[in-house]
């Protein structure tokens, strides 16, 4: 029996916030519901889906949908050595700003805790949950993988799929570490499981705070490392320990040269604390820092999930015209361009903020 | 919210340098940098600071007691030394120097013989500076990664590793030198053969594998080991593991046999041997002989007891 599981959430967005923050070039509304074929029958006011976006984006630039991506999308692992710097929360809402700029996103959770995987609105702790670990041990030790079990879709056509996560992650270690060639399995999955994970234009993973192996094993598969780095002094000291990770991983698999991307959290003009750690990781990492800052912004706290209520998605799904929400829009589009990512093979060439 | 924007705005305060100066760079190499390794003791050292190539006398060289290799073909020695002599040494060995000044082989030891052979005075080595549990760790991991060491060259040094306590548990041995725990565990199980089983292995190591190690434990275990002595002597001359496995397990899976060795006792009737009586548990078994016919003994027997009672 084959069941197509709902998606959880549809969202959609105004005329207003499609045709000024997603799309670069001038649109007028017009042009915007002669391409998707919306008719506003009551004057009530139009919506659009991240599959509307995406359709847009195919007909103004002309893309072949069609075109199988030859390559594997790029993979955004969201990482960083410490706790609570807000790696779920840029993890989700970055995947949400993909998906709501017409990208195909797919999100794994790569985290026990399994917050991503609640802030995008899956249930851990009541469903069965089938997480990247499994998937990993069935394609190292069996020859199917049954990523469909796996597979949440969170926006409908595909926008948004998450590979979910539960705190029984925890025993992937214990099996990993018997098996030959343990860092690079998440990587060997990816590359030999191209008709799955080549239908994205992007992979996003929210890794766990602690260096485990399987940490290890999704770190390995990317080019570059997204660090979130919360502006206090700690978190200033856990770059410590990232980069020995990086270094690490670079002095073992040379062709990797592994990268990373920082992105500051937290920012609030009132703490001294934030200010100085702002300016040591500027000074340190001119290079290697994102021109956006994610303010310290209580839409953020608003998002999350109490165990009653059920999930809203993240904070640029709920208002994206809010500060927050343009600040994540515009990490999103700096993040395209840093990490080369197309629409089904096209370069929307959005031009980065130099600084 | 842009970085520029803020620092540009003038309300961000200098950087403290001494903070900035300690930051780590993923460039270059920060040796104040502590790099928590999965493999601390494996982990090459950077090359350029901690090890250099030297030429280095034979006489100086030590061979590590951590090497796991017990035998040397003499054939492959005579190959290697004949490819050393056309050429020089690519491969320098790797070597580390000792308290005492002399050096001490880590890796390499049959292209350090194969020097001996050609009778060279000196040797291309590459000097690192490690303690003692890296070394013991890098000997044994070089090798198990590299040749084709037998299971029994494996046990023993896996044992040495651990009775030194360089590695606490079988599980750390297991992320170190990239075998699975069950097979170390298996390997492991050659130290548990009686000593004289032991000896015969060390003059020939390829006799039986971890398996046939694992199995054999299992009856030194339960007490049988001259049964093993007795396995383990079959395989010596020419029996293949299995049949020899088979052997034991018959040998000693089947209880009756034991007890059947136990005392018997011969049934005379009339002058006549009649068959022979012995005891089983709390049974009286008597086996009669094929000309007699145990319908008329049980009859007799029934006739004595009840005279005497």
């Amino acid at each position: 029996m084959e069941t197509t599981l709902q998606a959880i959430r549809a969202p959609k967005y105004k005329t207003k916030i499609v045709s000024d923050l997603l799309i670069g070039n001038h649109v007028s509304a017009y042009q915007l519901k002669k391409i998707t074929g919306k008719e506003s029958i009551d004057g009530s006011k139009i919506g659009y889906s991240p599959t509307d976006i995406r359709r847009i984006k195919v007909a103004l630039y002309g893309i072949d949908e069609n075109q199988k991506n030859k390559n594997r999308p790029p993979i955004i692992n969201v990482r960083m050595a410490k706790g609570g710097t807000g790696k779920s929360l840029i993890s989700a809402n970055i995947s949400s700003a993909f998906a709501m700029l017409g990208y195909k996103v797919l999100a794994i959770d790569g985290d026990p805790q399994a917050s991503l995987t609640n802030i995008l609105g899956v249930d851990s702790s009541a469903e069965d949950i089938v997480h990247i670990g499994h998937l990993m041990e069935q394609f190292d030790t069996k020859n199917t993988v049954s990523i469909k079990d796996a597979l949440r879709p969170i926006y409908p056509g595909n926008m948004l799929d998450l590979i979910p996560a539960d705190i029984t992650m925890t025993q992937t270690d214990n099996w990993l570490i018997s098996r030959l060639g343990r860092d690079l399995i998440f990587d060997r999955f990816v590359i030999n499981t191209p008709d799955f994970f080549n239908q994205y234009d992007v992979i996003v993973i929210d890794s766990a705070p602690g260096t485990t192996l399987l940490s290890y094993n999704l770190m390995a598969a990317c080019k570059t490392i997204l660090a979130v780095a919360w502006l206090d002094r700690e978190s200033v000291k856990a770059m410590n320990l990232l980069f020995s990770n990086i270094i690490e991983i670079n002095r073992a698999y040379p062709d990797k040269k592994l990268d990373v991307e920082i992105v500051a959290n937290g920012y609030h003009p009132s703490y001294r604390h934030c200010k100085e750690a702002l300016s040591i990781l500027a000074e340190t990492y001119k290079d290697l820092m994102n021109e956006n800052v994610i303010p310290h912004y209580s839409g953020f706290v608003r998002q999350q999930s109490f165990l009653t209520e059920e999930s809203k998605g993240p904070l640029i799904e709920q208002e994206p015209n809010s500060v927050g929400g343009r600040v994540i829009l515009e990490l999103a589009k700096s993040l395209l361009t840093r990490y080369g990512i197309t629409l089904s093979g096209f370069d929307e060439n959005i031009k980065p903020n130099i600084r | 919210m842009k970085m520029s924007n803020l620092l540009g705005s003038g309300k961000i305060p200098e950087a403290d340098q001494n903070v900035v100066s300690k930051m780590p760079q993923l460039v270059s190499n920060n040796p104040t940098m502590q790099v928590p390794d999965a493999a601390p003791g494996i982990d090459e050292v950077d090359m350029s600071q901690a090890s250099n190539t030297l030429e280095i006398s034979l006489h100086q060289i030590d061979i590590s007691p951590f090497q796991p290799r017990i035998i040397f073909d003499s054939n492959e020695l005579q190959c290697l030394a004949d490819s050393i002599a056309l050429g020089t040494l690519i491969d320098p060995i790797t070597v580390r120097q000792k308290e005492d000044g002399r050096y001490e082989l880590i890796s390499g030891e049959r292209r350090y013989r194969a020097h001996q052979i050609l009778g060279y005075k000196n040797i291309p080595a590459v000097l690192k500076i490690l303690d003692d549990k890296q070394s013991a760790l890098l000997s044994i991991a070089s090798n198990t990664v590299r040749e084709n060491l037998t299971d029994f060259e494996l046990g023993m040094s896996f044992k040495k590793l651990l009775d030194n306590k360089y590695v606490k548990s079988v599980v750390e041995l297991a992320r170190y030198v990239g075998i699975s725990r069950q097979q170390i565990d298996r390997c492991l199980d050659f130290s548990k053969l009686p000593s004289n089983v032991i000896k015969m292995l060390e003059i020939q190591p390829n006799l039986f594998g971890a398996n046939c190690a694992e199995f054999l434990a299992g009856y030194m275990a339960k007490g049988f080991e001259d049964n093993v002595t007795q396995a383990v002597d079959m395989i010596a001359n020419g029996a293949t593991e299995q049949k020899a496995m088979f052997w034991l397990k018959n040998q000693c899976g089947l209880p009756i046999k034991r007890t059947s060795a136990k005392k018997k006792v011969d049934l005379f009737f009339k002058q006549k041997h009649f068959g022979d009586a012995y005891i089983e548990k709390n049974k009286v078994i008597i086996q009669c002989n094929s000309d007699s016919k145990p319908s008329e003994i049980l009859k007799n027997i029934h006739e004595y007891f009840s005279e005497k009672s």
